[in-house]
């Protein structure tokens, strides 16, 4: 959605489980309540016990042959108070907005045990706003994702994924245009495993090396148009069954395709690196934990780079059989277009609730304590913290989302999510007193959704 | 004279011809010396065949005697042969549960073939419970070959219960519960234990797609 804390999120890709439980029962949350983890975009292992299905939901999708479809449509109602991160103390000011959005999906995937494996998702993201305001009018567009994955040799020791995933992300500036931030990007890669054994059981080691080429570009904002090659070796070693030793590294060369920000001081070319170590999964039958810590090394080719430790760590219940609670903490670094990178400490909390088999309640709430790398003012038109001649922002989310399943078929989706931004960053006027842009603002957003599901 | 001539000419080759009753004397010892070497052929033939016997009952003794019970190799089989039947009790339970689902499912052919599956299974434990009682019984009586005996048709048995297991997994078709080369896949945990893949995600190369902050200058490269 519109947070400004979090990073868009891409379809993931090449994971037949969790797409199918995503296209059958949290189809909504998918298309309206997509912020990913509060605790950041590094933690993407598996963080609490899985909730199985609700029973009115485990009959859907389409069998033909070896492959399972699941189809789906949805027609949402959206609200939001503040589309372009306005703040009343600036000339931007809040402009609510409310849009219609239809959000078809589909899903095809055969046996993701089978020797070899296919996984196909794919969403439409259509929205239509109401209003008269112009730049609110010329928010409409068509987005959606893709996530293709083929991967041959499933069952044997080696085997090989081809995957694909391209997203096209709808998301209004941070002023009032009529210009966006929409954007495309496509990733396409490859994967060698190593897993020993026979069946995916009795694979207590996994060894993956990954590589894949990636095209991101904006409508307007060509200045962050940037292409990516990004390399990933995991490896992982379950010495219980539900717990595991983890290796992560990663290693991406971006480039931006143009020097825009570079000659503004901005942002820069980087090699990103990073690599953890830890162990994830069941503590108890009940509870669950991760703990992982690292190194990272954004080393950019002009300007500041961030070289220091990662970590994270979690903690999840399953307090009952409808009941998940999870509490996390990330410390990592993402690129920037301000500053090169931006440093974080993020905690997350996640709680999901089912009632009766028919509801799921997840609530959940992030904060992220964000350090930009150092920068010189461009034109004087910004007003840093003279201590690290830095920006520190502050970034609150959360959220309130309920999912009824009416029938095997019909499900309904209402929720409310919030996020706000506290910056010491101001963007000034030539007087070094007019405040352009405060930095600070706070939206909400309700919406409400009935989904079509086979 | 022709007679004899006759005679004498049969045994011309043994003796001169002696006239007597109308036979040869060295003809009647012609036929006693034939007699004697008969009953020797008969007599050597009967101690082979003697020898032969007792060999053979040598071989049948040999097979039929008891070797002496080693009672570590005794315990080790009774030990095993236990664990055999346990886990054939085990086998059971999982198998009644699929049985269960399957009435659940309302999936008759399914039913059926676990049915099937189950009812033999549950005649090779009651078997099996009945060998282990007998091979206990060896055991006290210190008798290896009972012991081994019993304990190789609980082996078999367990072995068969453990290929219907298999097979049971199998049934309704590849994509229900068993895999499409017939090895089986575990996709549902029974009991309490959490259904928790650790290294979920870690492989995910989706790109993390930041966004522009907020209060950034870049609304100035928008051209609005």
């Amino acid at each position: 959605m519109n947070s400004v804390t979090q990073p868009d999120r891409p379809m993931t890709q090449a994971r037949p489980r969790a797409a199918r439980a995503l296209a059958v029962s949290l189809f909504a949350a998918a298309s309206c309540f997509a912020v990913a983890s509060t605790t950041g975009a590094s933690t993407a292992l598996a963080q609490t016990a899985e909730m199985p299905l609700p029973a009115i939901v485990q009959e859907r999708g389409v069998r033909t042959g070896e492959f399972t479809l699941f189809p789906a449509f949805g027609v949402i109602g959206h609200h939001d108070t503040n589309l372009f991160n306005g703040n009343n103390t600036e000339a931007n000011k809040p402009v609510g907005a409310t849009s219609v959005r239809f959000a078809p999906r589909l899903s095809l995937s055969n046996d993701p045990n089978s020797n070899v494996a296919f996984s196909f998702t794919g969403s439409g993201d259509i929205r239509l706003f109401l209003s008269d305001n112009k730049s609110v009018g010329e928010q409409d567009g068509v987005g959606g994702g893709m996530g293709l994955s083929v991967t041959f040799g499933q069952r044997r020791s080696f085997s090989l994924t081809l995957f694909d995933t391209f997203s096209r992300a709808l998301r209004a500036p941070n002023w009032e245009l009529t210009s966006t931030l929409d954007r495309v990007s496509n990733d396409v890669g490859a994967r060698i495993e190593f897993h020993p054994g026979d069946i995916p059981e009795r694979r207590p080691f996994n060894l993956a090396v990954g590589a894949s080429w990636g095209k991101d570009m904006f409508d307007f904002f060509q200045a962050g148009d940037t292409t990516t090659i990004r390399s990933k070796l995991t490896a992982s070693w379950r010495f219980l069954p539900k717990t595991a030793a983890v290796l992560d590294a990663t290693w991406d060369f971006r480039s931006y395709d143009n020097n825009t920000l570079s000659l503004q001081n901005l942002a820069a070319d980087s090699q990103p690196f990073r690599v953890r170590v830890g162990v994830n999964g069941a503590l108890t039958k009940r509870i669950t934990a991760s703990a992982l810590g690292g190194w990272g090394l954004s080393t950019h080719a002009k300007g500041a780079s961030f070289n220091g430790f990662l970590a994270s760590a979690g903690i999840g219940l399953r307090a009952s059989e409808s009941t998940r609670i999870y509490l996390g903490y990330d410390r990592n670094f993402i690129d920037s277009y301000l500053g090169n990178y931006a440093t974080f400490h993020a905690l997350g909390f996640n709680l999901k609730q089912r009632f009766g088999q028919v509801m799921d309640v997840t609530a959940r709430f992030g904060t992220r304590f964000l350090e930009y790398g150092s920068f010189t003012p461009i034109g004087g038109l910004v007003a840093l913290d003279p201590s690290c001649n830095c920006r520190r922002d502050t970034g609150l989310d959360g959220g309130l989302s309920a999912n009824f399943d009416v029938a095997r078929l019909i499900g309904l989706n209402i929720g409310w999510q919030m996020r706000s931004v506290i910056t010491n960053f101001k963007v000034v006027g030539n007087d070094k007193k007019t405040i352009l842009d405060t930095g600070a603002f706070t939206g909400h957003e309700i919406f409400a959704s009935v989904n079509l599901r086979y | 004279m022709q007679e004899n001539h006759q005679i004498g000419h049969a045994g011309a080759l043994m003796a001169a011809p002696v006239p007597f009753a109308g036979r040869s004397v060295f003809a009647d010892r012609a036929f006693k010396s034939e007699s004697l070497g008969g009953r020797g052929v008969r007599l050597m033939v009967a101690v082979a065949f003697g020898v032969a016997c007792l060999f053979v009952a040598l071989f049948v003794s040999a097979q039929e005697a008891k070797p002496s019970a080693d009672p570590a190799q005794v315990a080790k089989q009774l030990e095993q042969a236990r664990a055999f039947v346990a886990r054939m009790g085990s086998l059971i339970g999982g198998a009644f549960n699929e049985l269960e689902e399957a009435r659940k499912a309302q999936n008759v052919s399914r039913v059926n073939c676990v049915g099937e599956a189950v009812s033999t299974m549950k005649g090779l434990l009651r078997l099996s419970e009945g060998n282990l009682l007998v091979m206990q019984e060896c055991v006290s009586r210190n008798d290896a070959a009972c012991t081994n005996h019993e304990f190789v048709k609980i082996s078999i048995a367990f072995n068969k219960t453990e290929e219907l297991d298999g097979q049971l997994k199998g049934c309704g078709g590849p994509a229900v519960d068993g895999a499409i080369d017939g090895r089986p896949v575990i996709e549902k945990n029974v009991g309490d234990t959490p259904d928790l893949d650790p290294t979920l995600g870690l492989n995910d190369m989706s790109p993390q797609l930041e966004n522009p902050p907020s209060a950034s200058p870049f609304y100035t490269f928008t051209g609005n």
